[in-house]
């Protein structure tokens, strides 16, 4: 609670369009993937998890991967649905830091653009690490 | 009940506390069950919003004594129950200008950098004296957050942000006035913040608690300012290990979809209500919950409980 707030107005309104932008982010991301969690949940719901709607007689696959999702979807099952939807909300904070390297940069605040990419870079050693 | 290898699904038994976990493939699961999670999951996000963690204390108890949910399974929801939380009332927070993207995006170097070298030593080191190490530093941090309950937002002396401009403005509502304040003890909190993240790494849980810390009692920045912040940055940290728990097959649609969908609805909820908190109130809440998780820290460092 300074009397006088350490910065000029210019930094201000290129924070407020910057959060604007990030905000927007999270929340397509959040309307998208709980949408389709919903769709996927409320099919579960009604029909069964794993029951094929469009009659495919193959097993449903547990989901350990994007493949296995997609397989799930083109056989027709409520569980693929909701899987993409939880797919789509883990990629979200990652699209988001996206977006904020983005915003950095149209902001020509170079030392954030590194870190952002630094954060992203880390996130990517941190799936090749862990998996192997 | 844990299986090793069979999926856990909820389904009804004869009566409420016999909810079970059974794993005929394919079998359907208890729509009763799944709403109950549903609603449970609500109230998670909701608290989980207002103080800036996960939600994971309250989902992984609820999935695994509520409905007899193998702990691995619960533990996967978990991880999407952060990242829903952080998704839904990080959308507000960012918008409204209570969480400081800088001091966010900056302190992720800190806490995906830990993470990723925690995960890496997990299997050398002892998580029963993890667990009471953690426990007791959150307890004596309980302790030192007991006198500074009733400052909402301490007067800080003019300093400069310095070239990282750790520093921000919001404007509270409850007050009606705009409130500045610059990052203190960076160092600190850039330190606390890469223990948290070692912390997720080798225990696998989401360390918001001891993220609101490194931002409040380290970094000397507003309690609601902490708590949007640290719900910015706790989806990155699940981000991070999401992929893992999905490669194991622990995140199963059954359980994590109305996991995902009440703790979002939650969170959404807390995120209208944050605003028009005072400060004091914010620390209210947190300070009970510290506790509550010093105390599981303790328990699982003495009694060796698995997760």
């Amino acid at each position: 609670m300074t009397e006088h707030p350490p910065h000029n107005t210019s930094w201000d309104a290129n924070d407020a369009s910057s959060a604007t932008m990030i905000s927007r982010t999270l929340r397509l991301g959040l309307v998208l993937s709980t949408t389709l969690i919903a769709i996927g949940f409320a099919l579960g719901m009604f029909f069964g998890w794993e029951r094929s709607l469009t009659g495919s007689t193959a097993a449903a696959a547990p989901a350990t991967d994007v493949s296995a999702v997609v397989e799930n979807l083109l056989t027709g099952r409520p569980a693929g649905v909701a899987q993409l939807g939880l797919l789509a909300l883990m990629a979200t904070p990652v699209l988001r830091l996206i977006v904020a390297a983005g915003t950095f940069a149209m902001q020509r605040d170079w030392i954030y653009v590194l870190v952002s990419c630094a954060v992203l870079a880390i996130l990517l050693v941190s799936l090749i690490v862990l998996k192997g | 009940m844990v299986l090793a290898h069979g999926r856990c699904r909820l389904r009804p038994g004869a009566g409420w506390s016999d909810f079970r976990c059974c794993d005929p493939l394919g079998a359907d699961v208890d729509p009763g069950a799944s709403l109950l999670v549903l609603a449970g999951c609500i109230l998670a996000g909701t608290v989980g919003a207002l103080v800036g963690i996960g939600g994971g204390i309250f989902v992984i108890p609820l999935l695994t004594v509520g409905f007899g949910i193998d702990l691995r399974l619960a533990i996967g929801a978990s991880v999407v129950s952060v990242i829903a939380t952080s998704s839904g009332a990080a959308a507000a927070y960012v918008r409204d200008g209570l969480t400081n993207v800088r001091i966010g995006i900056f302190l992720e170097l800190a806490t995906t950098a830990g993470a990723v070298t925690g995960a890496m030593v997990a299997t050398s080191v002892a998580p029963r004296a993890l667990y009471l190490l953690l426990g007791i530093v959150m307890l004596v941090s309980a302790i030192l957050q007991l006198p500074r309950i009733r400052t909402d937002g301490a007067p800080q002396r003019w300093q400069p942000a310095g070239r990282l401009r750790l520093a921000g403005r919001y404007h509270d509502a409850g007050r009606g006035t705009d409130v500045s304040y610059v990052a203190r003890r960076v160092p600190a909190g850039f330190a606390l913040m890469a223990v948290a993240g070692a912390v997720s790494g080798l225990l696998g849980i989401g360390s918001g608690a001891l993220k609101v810390l490194a931002l409040d009692l380290a970094m000397g920045l507003p309690m609601k300012v902490s708590s949007a912040t640290s719900n910015f940055m706790i989806g990155v940290t699940a981000a991070a290990s999401a992929g893992i728990y999905l490669g194991r097959g622990d995140i199963d649609p059954t359980i994590a979809a109305p996991v995902a969908l009440g703790v979002a609805a939650g969170a959404l909820l807390g995120a209208r209500l944050l605003p028009r908190l005072s400060n004091t109130a914010v620390r209210r809440l947190f300070l009970p919950i510290l506790v509550v998780v010093a105390g599981e820290m303790l328990l699982r460092g003495i009694g060796g409980e698995p997760g």
